[in-house]
């Protein structure tokens, strides 16, 4: 019985797969580790697989958001209280969004440092398709977030709203195209590029970006899409008051990626300088850098100068971004209007010093490090031999306790469901997916193979 | 075929494409309406209804944008003025005081942004303090009309484009209301 269950499957597989042949999708070759492999080389899978949750569930939140200024703040209530998991998608959306975002910044610092970009290994195409992609993400969460018309929806569309008519000479033709002719067909505006314009402009990029060989490792995919879903339980999605047009804003901020954008606007420079100008300039010169790093160099410590900048960019990202949270001094909170503006000439003053601090310390270090290297030269570690340490008795025990915490988790999410603890469903349907992904690394690690190697390997 | 003469066709394509591109470039005008908003006549008050050196909202020429509302104000010498209350500075909406809450104007009336300070000239709406006297524009004005009989306020128009502001001219923009 179960050899022609498994002789089917196989069978059908092959039908499929050899029909499959005469389609684009043979050009992409998928690869599915059977170890685990650092999380860093899963960084941009991950980015994308968050893409791929958002389409989801964004998709599924259409159905009931309303893209009317007075229609869109109660209909995003109406996600929030009344609709079956409603809130669930909302919550995994918002998540999903951040994380999103997350991945992506660390993606890009990670191929930073290893010089991944570099010409060497033709590696500018990708670099450049992926810094577009970075600003367009930014782009797409903020769009996103501001399809709630609460207050911190209201600042946002205000900023956005100011950069654009701030723009020297095409000012008032750039704030036109955002707004149209009033907050109605903003709305419009905003709604269509959030679910629609930029998704699509980032899946034609995503072909140029997405290497021939893809990672897809299903452990590490499984623990990521629970963890959001359990961090949307821990931490559940707020709504935010509703954006009143007569009503004074009093003390909202952005979401935590655009807070250093807002430190800067708030430090009394020109909005578009701070806004616009220089973020423009900081992607250019992201897009840039394999033009500038041009040698075959490829280690942290062969570059010292690329990796100081980088490590005083992150320095500078860190200060601001915890700067707009704070009131006009970073070490005291944001209590009141009065905090908002921050003195330029401390504000650009401790950039400076934290640039330069942590520039010269990366430097020097590396330097350092490269003399003491070249004094005496270390013999690499040996390899340690590979083993595998689950013999088949424990591999059983613990997928048998794995399911059971499945089975038990089902129970305990359904009797949540039903008495209507909805933060406590999402925890658990989170834990479940992350004991799945636990499951399913136990097996590659006995069987040194991927289970489906058949169906993903070409 | 010889190289220059493959060139030549070459570079005729290449005219042509360019050539048929070009009538679509006006499609800028569908995402930026030239038309930004029609401005009919609209009574919003009369002059028996604010006493000197007070203000009151209303939105124009819609009714719940939030940023098409705008005040009346009644200066001190009696005089009207109306303007769209949308900072140009980060777009927060502007209030009329009576008194300068700002030492600097102090026993003056002034209008300021809530948000992050911008300061403002009742008469005419140019930027005089914060960050809005950087940008340097002032607010949008109404057109007004005061009909002689019965006192009633009409907006006819706007000055400047709203969230943008106006570039503020003593000498063409039309302060003083019409009477009609």
């Amino acid at each position: 019985m179960l050899d022609l269950v498994n002789q089917l499957f196989d069978e059908t597989v092959d039908w499929v797969k050899q029909r499959l042949d005469r389609t684009s999708f043979a050009a992409i070759k998928m690869n599915v580790p059977e170890r685990f492999l650092s999380p860093l080389a899963l960084l941009g899978v991950l980015t994308l697989i968050m893409f791929v949750v958002l389409g989801v569930t964004g998709a599924l939140l259409l159905f009931y958001y309303v893209p009317t200024f007075e229609g869109s703040y109660g209909s995003v209530v109406r996600i929030n209280d009344d609709v079956t998991y409603g809130l669930m998608l909302r919550n995994i959306h918002y998540h999903a969004s951040n994380a999103m975002v997350l991945l992506a910044i660390i993606h890009m610092f990670n191929y930073y440092f290893k010089a991944r970009y570099k010409s060497v290994i033709r590696g500018e195409i990708l670099w450049l398709t992926g810094v577009i992609l970075g600003a367009m993400t930014v782009l797409e969460a903020y769009t996103g977030y501001d399809l709630i018309f609460n207050e911190r929806a209201a600042l946002a569309i205000n900023i956005g709203r100011a950069l654009s008519y701030g723009t020297p000479f095409i000012g008032d033709i750039l704030g036109q195209i955002l707004i149209g002719t009033g907050i109605q067909d903003l709305v419009l505006r905003y709604y269509s590029l959030h679910i629609f314009i930029i998704p699509m402009m980032m899946l034609l990029l995503l072909g140029l970006h997405i290497p021939r060989v893809f990672i897809l490792d299903i452990p590490v995919t499984m623990i990521s899409v629970g963890s959001i879903v359990l961090l949307g339980g821990l931490f559940p999605v707020e709504l935010g008051t509703k954006f009143e047009p007569t009503v004074p804003l009093g003390i909202v901020l952005p979401e935590w990626y655009l807070t250093g954008l807002y430190a800067f606007i708030r430090s009394q420079i020109h909005p578009w300088v701070a806004g616009a100008l220089l973020p423009g300039l900081l992607l250019v010169a992201f897009a840039l850098v394999p033009f500038l790093d041009r040698d075959r160099t490829m280690t942290v410590k062969d570059r010292p100068f690329f990796t100081a900048m980088g490590v005083a960019f992150i320095g500078q990202i860190i200060l601001t971004t915890v700067w707009g949270f704070r009131a006009d001094n970073i070490f005291k909170p944001l209590k009141q209007e009065a905090d908002l503006p921050i003195d330029p000439v401390i504000f650009n003053a401790s950039l400076i010093i934290i640039s330069a601090v942590s520039y010269v310390a990366i430097y020097g270090y590396y330097r350092w490090k490269t003399i003491q290297a070249k004094a005496a030269p270390r013999a690499p570690p040996p390899r340690k031999p590979k083993r595998s340490y689950v013999s088949t008795r424990e591999l059983i025990a613990i997928m048998l306790v794995l399911i059971a915490i499945q089975i038990f988790l089902n129970f305990t999410a359904l009797q949540a469901h039903l008495t209507g603890i909805r933060n406590l469903v999402l925890v658990q349907v989170g834990v479940i997916l992350i004991v799945f992904g636990m499951l399913f690394h136990a097996i590659r690690v006995y069987l040194k193979e991927p289970l489906f190697k058949k169906v993903l390997l070409q | 075929m010889s190289e220059g003469k493959r060139a030549f066709l070459k570079m005729l394509a290449i005219v042509s494409a360019i050539l048929s591109l070009l009538p679509f470039t006006p499609i800028i005008e569908f995402v930026a309406p030239a038309v930004a908003a029609k401005f009919p006549r609209r009574k919003i008050g009369n002059v028996e209804e604010l006493i000197p050196n007070s203000y009151k909202i209303f939105f124009y020429p819609g009714d719940n944008d939030p940023y098409l509302t705008n005040m009346l104000i009644r200066l001190p010498d009696g005089q009207y003025r109306a303007f769209n209350r949308v900072c140009v500075h980060l777009q927060c909406l502007v209030r009329y005081y009576p008194q300068s809450t700002y030492a600097q104007w102090k026993g003056q009336p002034t209008i300021e942004c809530p948000c992050h300070g911008s300061v403002y000239r009742p008469s005419d709406a140019a930027p005089i303090g914060g960050p809005a006297a950087q940008i340097g524009r002032g607010l949008v004005l109404l057109k007004l009309e005061i009909e002689k009989k019965s006192g009633d306020i009409y907006v006819t128009g706007m000055v400047g484009q709203v969230g943008f502001g106006r570039y503020v001219n003593e000498k063409t923009d039309p302060l003083q209301p019409v009477e009609a």
